[in-house]
């Protein structure tokens, strides 16, 4: 071979690469791409024969098929703008051209490359969507995945071009939920989890599309559920219902639980077919499922707390039946809040302070504690000599350090009054005229669309579940109940808990509560709508809300977020928060320690509360 | 990015194992094993982590096929199909998907591996591509059984028995046509159907997804041509032909799938592959042409010694020159039942009490067309109360339909070009299963 330039080389191997004599003939076309891939080996710079590389790339020939990606490898990963940028629309198009030819593989990676390159002008980004939009549609639902994943990051600036993207590739998605492979049925339902997040109303008419099937595993079953919850409306509430029942006495206690949770939550919309459903399997008398149901009623009545007088009438007698500890968590929660209303409840606290002694779950011995003093605000002629047992029990025998602190607290408290004792334990009340926001807002695609066609969305991750059920009244609710007292009357203070028995695992959890002043008079005469707007904005989402020109005023507020750690768990923040309008508006927060995310929640959340204020103005 | 690939078997042995990037050690494949049987029953197993690995696996005959890599932003929609398309070009080569077939043909998987991925980027699937390469012969796991023979005329001669095809020809190794094996081809139209009865005997959803597969055992096919039903129509508004309509909700065919006779005639054309490839997928929802299969008429009473009595009525509305077989019901009974007596309306039928599943199991190996069964159980549960009659449903129905699709689709014709030397033969055949048959009580 002569001696050549770089520049000559190239020019020549590019007529070699485009003279359809050489095309047609496997063997020097395949020569030719050697010499391609030689010439780059030894350092020319053959990044300009990329859009050729590209056609040769359509090719039956597995070698040549190789070779030709081992070019666009180097040149993708190491040259991307080079590559990309320079010859991009011309690598585009002939791509597409190439891409109903090439396999599904080679199409997969292609529309992976692409995703690196930023179109310049709006005509190039709509020639390019238009050529794509014949692979939203793929039979494979491989190459349907990496083209919508590509049109969502052309599209980012233009929502209705992706909403309307997402339309198109509904029917390939629900069909791979109807695969085979109930590996790809796992996969298309999380991605539809995604595109609902956005499009609540996507699936809509599909609903009965996510019906479980019998054989089906009990982790599908239980995304198919989460989905059916998404898709609830007035007219197929009671489709739905009918059809969750039957899972909730499914032989798998796990996929029961989730049926029942899913009624739950329902039930915050349609509640009264769901709390007849509910109360109806209390009846069964077994374990998991009245564990389940209480744990629900318990959620559904923070939200609902109208539903009381129905779920205390089903309580009766279901503590004979629950054995594991956050069904009696629950339980003894409802019995604290709701005792009152509860006949049998200081019995019920007997049977329960009785047996403290070989109680070994640490979360009912406090829930324990706290009920019992709660009880005996309202009803302190049948629980004050059980209560006298119970402190004496936890203060003097007690060996878990927590529990133990915490009868002492309740000990020094019940010294300072009863009065002060009641504004301690009845603080935290769901207010009934709060008006819960049912159903989520639809979140901007550009939240998950990083996402979407990866392997985060298959995975099992508590806050992959919180996010996918944002606007839910959730993690408010657990929170007080598993530390209600505390965090109200010690400002800044840090607990630790040291959990003991079955896990064998330490767990420190931190908790801050803060005030803070901010001065922005006219928000609690904000409409609803645009303060939720203007929080959402900023990722806080709202969970519930006094009606406006009402005293005192309040919005509840959560935001979350999680950094990566070295080791196997996430470490996320969650920060709750209650916008306290009483003439002049303060705020406070109860969260895990994390300073920075704090500091710049504050700070976002300030500067909307002033925004909204100016605007006001 | 595919950085290994292995196979195990249910009980954790190492049958496969390929590294393609050299990320990771081949350790990982116990750490996998300990995490997936770890896994309680409600955890996606699909894709698990550890450390920066990633696990993404399927499931097919009691085998894990595990790829991993290190990139999270890996697309599972691929790593899955990739790992379905392996498991079926295994099946293609080695006639058969099991542990035992697995471990007798190592080395022609290993040289597959080799072939369909190179430095983790997939290359090809395709068994065209592939017949050029793989070389290694494969090893038949089933043993000779002379049930083969029967189907052997006397001195060449057309049994009855010779115009079915044998269970067991579509499961032989693909390369066996290589050697003047039989030149075969099978076209199976297979739907799968998915529905719910409601306890008034209302069709409350009725989904059907169907695929045209073709198993080709040719050596040399250029083209074939299928025609289907000139009355098939797709979408709502689209209606074809006199006869009663075949109709489909959305369709979609393989890209090797020609199409220019298919909206004048209804003609697939294409030039099969060596193994098995689906040509055509489609789905038809909430809108059967002729009734569903299965009713089940349920009566459901305690009687006065404290025993549950279900006294079930289940008719096959199938024409009646078609059958099902292999029909199971799962009937969901009370927790605590603990024996089963039972009243069934022919001897060939059978029923078991599963603890385990908490459910009696009503089998019936024939079910022709038209006509009813009925059967008698009487269980024994301690304390049943009134509230245990919810835990009894819904029935679960699961059953093969041969000959028969749910759709109506037909196969008109089947010619392949040019003519084939020697003998060839074509097989059709049609099957409906049940994906989830639910009858509510």
């Amino acid at each position: 071979m002569p001696y050549l330039g770089s520049e000559d080389t190239v020019r020549e191997l590019r007529r070699a690469l485009s003279n359809p004599n050489v095309q047609s003939d496997h063997l020097r076309y395949r020569n030719t791409i050697l010499k391609v891939i030689r010439a780059m080996s030894q350092g020319v710079d053959v990044s300009g024969l990329f859009s050729e590389m590209v056609k040769a790339c359509a090719t039956v020939d597995i070698v040549q098929k190789k070779l030709v990606y081992v070019f666009l490898c180097s040149y993708a990963t190491l040259n991307p703008e080079l590559s990309l940028l320079v010859y991009g629309f011309k690598a585009l198009c002939v791509c597409h051209i190439r891409l109903k030819e090439s396999d599904v593989w080679g199409q997969c990676e292609m529309l992976r490359i692409l995703q690196r390159y930023r179109p310049q002008s709006e005509d190039e980004l709509f020639d390019i969507l238009s050529l794509l939009d014949g692979s939203l549609v793929s039979p494979h639902p491989q190459v349907m995945a990496a083209t919508l994943s590509l049109f969502l990051s052309l599209c980012s600036s233009l929502p209705a071009v992706s909403l309307a993207a997402l339309e198109r590739v509904r029917g390939p998605l629900l069909a791979a939920c109807g695969s085979v492979s109930r590996e790809m049925r796992f996969t298309a339902i999380c991605h539809i989890q995604l595109l609902l997040r956005s499009v609540p109303g996507l699936m809509g008419a599909h609903y009965k599309r996510f019906f479980c099937g019998y054989a089906e595993p009990a982790y599908i079953k239980q995304r198919k559920m989460q989905v059916l919850v998404e898709l609830v409306n007035d007219e197929n509430v009671a489709m739905l219902l009918d059809e969750l029942k039957g899972y909730c006495t499914d032989v798998n206690s796990d996929t029961a639980q989730a049926a029942i949770s899913a009624i739950g939550r329902i039930g915050r919309s349609h509640s009264d077919r769901c709390l007849e459903i509910l109360t109806g399997l209390l009846a069964l008398k077994q374990e998991h499922i009245t564990s389940a149901v209480v744990q629900t009623m318990c959620d559904l009545v923070w939200v609902c707390p109208q539903y009381s007088n129905t779920v205390c009438s089903a309580l009766e007698g279901c503590e004979e039946t629950l054995q594991d500890s956050q069904g009696r968590q629950a339980l003894l929660w409802l019995l604290g809040v709701y005792g009152e209303q509860v006949s049998g409840a200081p019995y019920t606290l007997e049977v329960f302070i009785d047996g403290v002694r070989s109680e070994a779950s640490l979360g009912v011995k406090m829930e324990l504690l706290t009920t019992t003093m709660r009880l005996f605000v309202c009803r302190p002629a049948e629980t004050q000599d059980m209560l006298g047992r119970l402190l004496h029990y936890c203060i003097e025998e007690e060996t878990d350090m927590c529990v133990h602190d915490q009868a002492l607290l309740y000990y020094h408290l019940l010294h300072c009054g009863i009065e002060e004792t009641r504004k301690v334990l009845q603080g935290r009340r769901s207010d009934p005229s709060l008006g819960v926001l049912i159903g989520r807002p639809a979140e901007p695609i550009s939240q998950w669309a990083c996402s979407f066609n990866t392997l985060e969305p298959l995975k099992q991750c508590s806050i992959e579940t919180e996010s996918a059920s944002r606007g839910s009244p959730e993690h408010l609710t657990c929170d007080p109940k598993s530390n209600p007292d505390l965090s109200d009357t010690i400002n800044c203070s840090r607990v630790e808990k040291v959990h003991s028995g079955a896990e064998q695992m330490e767990v420190e959890k931190d908790y801050v509560c803060l005030k803070e002043w901010v001065l922005s008079t006219a928000v609690p005469h904000c409409s609803t709508q645009s303060l939720q707007a203007a929080m959402q904005l900023v990722n806080i989402q709202t969970l519930a809300f006094t009606p406006p020109h009402t005293l005192p005023w309040r919005v509840y507020l959560y935001t979350h977020t999680q950094h990566e750690h070295s080791g196997d768990t996430p470490h996320s923040t969650l920060i709750l928060g209650e916008l306290l309008y009483t003439g002049e508006a303060s705020q406070r927060t109860v969260q895990p320690r994390d300073d920075k995310a704090l500091k710049g929640f504050l700070s976002i959340l300030t500067t909307v509360l002033y925004t909204l204020s100016s605007e006001k103005n | 990015m595919i950085s290994q690939v292995f196979i195990l078997s249910s009980k954790g042995d190492h049958l496969i194992y390929k590294d393609y990037r050299g990320e990771a050690g081949s350790d990982v494949i116990n750490i996998f094993y300990e995490k997936v049987t770890a896994l309680t029953g409600d955890q996606p197993p699909v894709v698990m982590s550890h450390k920066d690995l990633h696990f993404i696996h399927v499931r097919q005959e009691g085998l894990y096929w595990v790829a991993t890599t290190t990139a999270a932003d890996s697309s599972p929609f691929t790593i899955i199909e990739f790992l379905n398309r392996l498991t079926a070009l295994v099946k293609d080569y080695c006639g058969s998907l099991s542990e035992k077939s697995v471990q007798m043909n190592f080395a022609l998987i290993y040289e597959l591996l080799d072939e369909i991925v190179d430095y983790g980027y997939i290359q090809t699937t395709s068994s065209d591509v592939l017949k050029n390469f793989i070389q290694t012969e494969a090893v038949s796991a089933r043993p000779f059984s002379l049930f083969d023979l029967s189907n052997v005329g006397l001195f060449g001669a057309e049994t009855q028995q010779s115009k079915v095809a044998p269970s067991s020809a579509a499961t032989r190794p693909i390369q066996s046509s290589r050697e003047g094996g039989k030149s075969e081809i099978f076209v199976d139209v297979i739907e799968r159907m998915s529905v719910v009865i409601g306890s008034n005997g209302v069709l409350m959803k009725a989904d059907v997804e169907g695929e045209i597969r073709v198993k080709c055992y040719m050596p040399s096919c250029s083209e074939m041509r299928i025609g289907l039903n000139e009355e098939f129509s797709i979408g709502k508004s689209q209606l074809r032909g006199y006869g009663a309509a075949v109709r489909v909700d959305e369709c979609s065919f393989h890209q090797a799938v020609r199409l220019d006779e298919f909206d004048s005639h209804r003609i697939l054309r294409l030039c099969p592959s060596q193994g098995e490839q689906t040509v055509m997928q489609y789905q038809l929802s909430d809108d059967l042409p002729s009734a569903p299969p299965f009713r089940l008429f349920p009566t459901i009473e305690r009687d006065t010694g404290g025993r549950l009595l279900m006294y079930l009525k289940l008719r096959c509305d199938l024409p009646p020159k078609s059958a099902a077989i292999n029909v199971c019901a799962t009937i969901p009974v009370p927790k605590g039942s603990v024996s089963l007596s039972q009243e069934l309306s022919s001897p060939d039928q059978s029923a078991e009490l599963k603890l385990q599943s908490r459910a009696v199991h009503w089998m019936i190996p024939r079910f022709p067309g038209g006509t009813q069964l009925s059967a008698l159980f009487k269980l024994e549960v301690p304390g049943l109360s009134s509230a245990s009659m919810l835990e009894v449903g819904p029935v679960g129905l699961s059953f093969e339909l041969p000959k028969l699709t749910v759709t109506g689709l037909q196969i008109r014709f089947l010619r392949l070009s040019p003519i084939q030397p020697g003998p060839s033969q074509r097989w059709v055949r049609y099957v409906t299963h049940s994906d989830s048959y639910t009858i509510r009580i």
